[in-house]
């Protein structure tokens, strides 16, 4: 490993920091709080640590893409996160790009 | 549970008041959650130092908290680092610089090798380290928007000469020194003539603005006590640099520094002001010409005070103007040291020469506030 590893992770880092954002967006259009999420996030093969996901969730919000709401499960209250409307209809341009970021590079790979 | 809340406290201290209790609660959730999980794989409650390494796991309270937060994360940022840096570079030769233009000017007057060098080193240190704090305090403030810099996004291929002042590599210098001294030896043919001579009447704003901005941080951070050169205006410390004081030996320096200390710290901060203004705002001509008039007609005020009514103009003035250049003319004849009154006196007199300049520079702007032209060379 060593240089070679550390390159790796960071340009992996690189790689995966944008597409974060967009699987949280997925996951939300239905509702959960945070631990679920990182749950649901992990079996997706997105593991994300709880110092980013928490402060990107709080700016998701204040970007109106999400609405959250205080309610007791399980005996204690928690934050519940849901794609807003206007979160929808973002979410749904980020993934045509997506789907075409990910077209081009298929077609250059194939190439 | 005294460990979660412990860390939920030092987290929350660490956040803005109006979110600390809506983050900690939701911290505490994910935290006893993922307790919970864990202790449902085990079969069995947590130990302190378990629950301890679940707390690492999610964080420093520092970073976590830091995440929060909103704005740069950093004090200089890669856009503006190569700025920064190139500012480092320059003051930090200006201050080796003058550092060692006082230790040869020292040492050629029968200073102490051993002694001069140390103080100078030990000068230009504690000086270079305060300018990089200055720089590093600007860059911050520049990374939170809180100063704007036209400059960076608008810069001119013109202003780029300014950046040969940042090459440290020596034999750039010296290769950068022959070139000029052969520019300078060759005879002057028509076309390399004119490129010449129009490059050296369109002496970039930018880098006008730069040594503005430089030159008078150093001067204004002196003035304050921040930066020292190692010199002291005593009568040893005028000797040291062949200067003989003469009948201004017992004279009371500190108390007129004391007199102008303020005047002239604001002088220099508005100087530097002037040169954000002109770094920022470069084709704001009829401002410029108005604060050139300003600061000049200041300088002139200054000079008339150190003749006619300051504790030095005893020593500074005379009669006549034919007397006056007399007087200077004569001066140095009679011992090894140049008297320091006659040079105050010239120095005077070229300051009262400068501030005219700038006075008639301003009135000019002023007058005729064309903007550069833009395919100027």
């Amino acid at each position: 490993m060593g240089a070679e590893g550390d390159l790796y992770e960071s340009l992996r880092m690189e790689l995966r920091r944008g597409s974060l954002t967009l699987g949280v967006l997925v996951r939300l259009r239905e509702e959960r709080y945070g631990y679920t999420l990182r749950q649901a996030l992990a079996a997706d093969g997105l593991e994300m640590e709880e110092s980013t996901l928490y402060p990107l969730l709080r700016r998701l919000e204040t970007q109106g893409l999400l609405v959250s709401e205080w309610r007791e499960e399980e005996r204690r209250k928690k934050r519940f996160y849901r794609l807003s409307p206007n979160g929808e209809a973002m979410l749904a341009r980020l993934l045509d790009e997506w789907r075409r970021i990910s077209a081009s590079l298929e077609s250059i790979i194939q190439s | 549970m005294n460990l979660i809340e412990d860390y939920l406290r030092a987290v929350g201290f660490l956040l803005p008041k109006e979110q600390r209790d809506d983050i900690t609660a939701e911290l505490r959730d994910t935290i006893l959650s993922r307790i919970e999980g864990r202790e449902a794989e085990l079969h069995r409650t947590l130990a302190p130092d378990e629950i301890e390494a679940i707390l690492r796991e999610i964080g420093h309270p520092l970073v976590v908290a830091a995440r929060y937060r909103e704005g740069p994360q950093h004090v200089v940022g890669p856009t503006l680092y190569p700025y920064w840096m190139f500012a480092v570079k320059a003051a930090v030769t200006i201050q080796v610089a003058v550092a060692s233009l006082i230790f040869v000017v020292r040492l050629l007057s029968g200073a102490e090798f051993g002694r001069a060098f140390t103080q100078a080193f030990a000068t230009g240190f504690s000086g270079a380290i305060s300018l990089i704090g200055f720089a590093t305090l600007a860059a911050w403030l520049i990374e939170r928007r809180t100063v704007k810099v036209d400059y960076l996004d608008n810069w001119r291929v013109k202003d780029l000469r300014v950046l040969e002042f940042a090459s440290w590599d020596w034999r750039d210098w010296s290769t950068h020194l022959g070139a000029t001294g052969s520019e300078m030896r060759q005879p002057p043919r028509g076309p390399t003539r004119t490129v010449y001579r129009r490059r050296r009447r369109e002496r970039s704003r930018a880098s006008r603005a730069m040594s503005i901005i430089v030159s008078s941080s150093v001067f204004v951070l002196w003035w304050a006590g921040v930066l020292r050169f190692g010199f002291s205006a005593s009568p040893d410390g005028l000797r040291s640099i062949g200067l003989e004081p003469g009948a201004l030996a017992t004279f009371d320096w500190a108390g007129l520094k004391a007199i102008l200390f303020w005047p002239v710290l604001s002088y220099g901060i508005f100087a530097i002001f002037q040169g954000f203004v002109l770094l920022a705002r470069p084709m704001a001509v009829r401002a410029h010409g108005a604060l050139d008039v300003g600061m000049g007609v200041c300088v002139l005020a200054f000079t008339a005070w150190l003749i006619a009514a300051s504790p030095l103009a005893p020593t500074l003035g005379a009669d006549t103007l034919a007397g006056w250049t007399l007087r200077i003319r004569d001066a140095g004849r009679e011992g090894p040291n140049f008297p320091l009154a006659e040079c105050l006196a010239v120095a005077v007199a070229i300051t009262a020469l400068v501030g005219t300049g700038r006075v008639l520079r301003g009135l000019w702007l002023l007058l005729d506030p064309h903007p550069p032209r833009s395919d100027a060379v």
